[in-house]
């Protein structure tokens, strides 16, 4: 015996709750004052910050890609289920009849496939997989950043401060060039 | 054997075993066949050949980061005096409308006698994220507008926007009525709360400034992902059937290649762009509401009131029919037509049935509204 969790277990207890007990555990580890000569070391906590929020996103795709596949292997094996029963016997011998076959076959997944991705379920799950996948790339850049940050070169939060004030530049270049347009187009027709 | 050995060992979540076929296939003939098409197949795929798309002649009228301005070479020597301009989507690339020479709607526009321009969006980069939907209509597009009526010395133009296209040519036309003739939407993105489509299900439940807040831009991976749940295996999966059994028909593997080329070939949306698409247009449903704001102007669909022609597809599993026909209840326009037509968001512009059927509607429409 062992006093590791089963699966079945494991996978009974609520994802959150499984996540906050890992959290608390953790943040005895984390929890460094932030004052004084500690805020000092407040670069090297937030490293070892990301990478324990980096451990609990990945267990949060893993979560929602096991939800995912479930929910896509539940669907097949309920469209089978909808094919007419055993005793009538699908006897190919054409191939027209491999053809009906096959439209058959093909319309029932495709019936039973848009209901799961028409559902509000279904689709919360996706965001749910696509948040995740955008929360990891997001603590792959704070860890990268920090580095970033030692060799004297910009971030991406600071170069994206640049785009955002330049595309503001652009159009007050834009809607200007466009007031001088119409004094001009008026001059030209009073000057008539 | 082994394909068989393991269907016939597939159960289902019940515990029954999956039905199966009695597989005595069909002959050995056709076996040996299929055998043979499968390696056909399989070459095809493992080397890819150059595929041409977009051959209609035309000349750059002007280029810059993200969009590139377009004019068709006129077959006529005198077009119609109103130029059309075509304003494509932001999702795919505008070549759908040129795939090839027999199913080409810019050629068939040409060849009734229209000149013809398109914008044809550029990938942005990650140094575009911030580019919105202001910029997209009341810079790119103004702009364009600007060049083809200074270039021809006329007042106005037709504006012929399709889909995400559609959307933006009439949130254009909202605010530059004094330079439109007429507006022509295909497939438009207007009332979602009409919207039934897988996109627009995913659309409403996604959090899109986070997703956009941690990748710049939406990657075509992700789009990817959201556009392989449409029809995935009636489209998706049975297309591959077909190529299968007409491999040996030249003119139609170069047809699926082209439509493969395009299916595949997603450039990113900006970030900003996106939010707006799924906040402000799917979530909250603004356009409808006249609550859209670009910049500091809020769009206002019932100031429209030039020539309305607003085309929808029945069977379109992109954008709902009605989540389109809507527009023609919220415009102003006196001359305000809707033409239903029964096929979907592809086929609405580049088959055959649209060369035949949906063209010369719009050809008939258009003609009297262009001299």
């Amino acid at each position: 015996m062992t006093d590791r969790m089963s699966y079945e277990e494991n996978y009974a207890i609520p994802f959150a709750e499984l996540l906050n007990k890992y959290q608390e555990f953790w943040k005895k580890f984390t929890n460094i004052p932030k004052h004084s000569p500690f805020s000092l070391m407040e670069e090297t906590t937030n490293i070892g910050k990301n990478l324990q929020d980096l451990l609990i996103v990945s267990s949060k795709m893993q979560y929602f890609t096991v939800n995912y596949i479930s929910q896509i292997t539940k669907t097949y094996a309920e469209a089978l289920d909808k094919l007419p029963s055993n005793d009538i016997k699908y006897d190919i011998k054409t191939e027209q009849d491999l053809k009906k076959y096959r439209s058959k076959l093909i319309g029932t997944l495709e019936d039973s496939f848009t209901n799961l991705f028409q559902s509000k379920e279904f689709g919360m799950l996706v965001s749910d997989i696509m948040s995740t996948y955008s929360d990891y790339n997001k603590l792959l850049k704070n860890i990268s950043n920090t580095f970033l940050l030692s060799l004297n070169l910009s971030n991406k939060d600071d170069i994206d401060v640049i785009l955002k004030e330049m595309q503001e530049l652009k159009r007050q270049v834009r809607d200007l060039r466009k007031t001088m347009d119409i004094i001009i187009s008026e001059d030209k027709k009073i000057a008539k | 054997m082994k394909i068989k050995k393991l269907l016939n060992n597939t159960t289902t979540n019940s515990g029954e075993q999956v039905k199966q076929p009695s597989i005595s296939i069909v002959s050995d003939r056709y076996n040996e066949e299929l055998a043979e098409k499968i390696e056909k197949f399989t070459k095809l795929y493992q080397n890819p050949r150059d595929i041409d798309v977009g051959k209609t002649a035309h000349e750059i009228v002007k280029e810059t980061n993200l969009y590139r301005l377009l004019h068709y070479k006129p077959i006529f020597r005198k077009p119609l005096k109103t130029p059309l301009l075509v304003v494509y989507a932001l999702i795919n690339k505008s070549y759908i409308l040129d795939l090839q020479e027999d199913k080409s709607w810019i050629k068939n526009l040409i060849s009734q006698g229209f000149d013809v321009y398109l914008i044809d969006w550029k990938p942005p980069t990650s140094n575009d994220k911030y580019v919105n939907f202001d910029d997209y209509v009341n810079d790119f597009i103004d702009d364009c507008v600007d060049i083809i009526r200074n270039k021809n010395s006329i007042e106005k133009i037709t504006l012929h926007g399709y889909c995400m296209g559609a959307t933006m040519s009439a949130m254009y036309t909202t605010f530059y009525q004094h330079k439109i003739r007429n507006l022509v939407t295909l497939a438009p993105v207007i009332d979602t709360s009409k919207d039934t489509t897988v996109i627009g299900n995913f659309g409403r439940n996604m959090a899109a400034d986070k997703i956009m807040d941690s990748l710049g831009n939406m990657p075509p991976q992700l789009l990817n992902t959201c556009f392989s749940a449409l029809k995935p295996f009636k489209q998706g999966m049975n297309k591959y059937y077909a190529l299968l059994e007409h491999i040996d028909d030249t003119k139609f593997v170069e047809n699926f290649l082209r439509v493969e080329k395009w299916l595949y070939d997603i450039p990113p949306i900006t970030g900003e762009v996106f939010k707006q698409w799924i906040n402000d247009i799917y979530k909250n449903n603004l356009l409808i509401k006249n609550e859209l704001k670009l910049g500091n102007k809020k769009v206002d669909l019932s100031k429209i009131h030039v020539p309305l022609l607003n085309i929808v597809a029945e069977e379109d599993h992109l954008v709902s029919p009605l989540c389109s026909a809507a527009l023609n209840n919220l415009v102003s326009s006196v001359d305000n037509r809707l033409m239903k037509f029964p096929t979907g968001h592809v086929g609405l512009i580049a088959s055959s049935y649209s060369q035949l059927n949906v063209l010369p509607r719009i050809g008939k429409w258009l003609f009297s509204r262009s001299a």
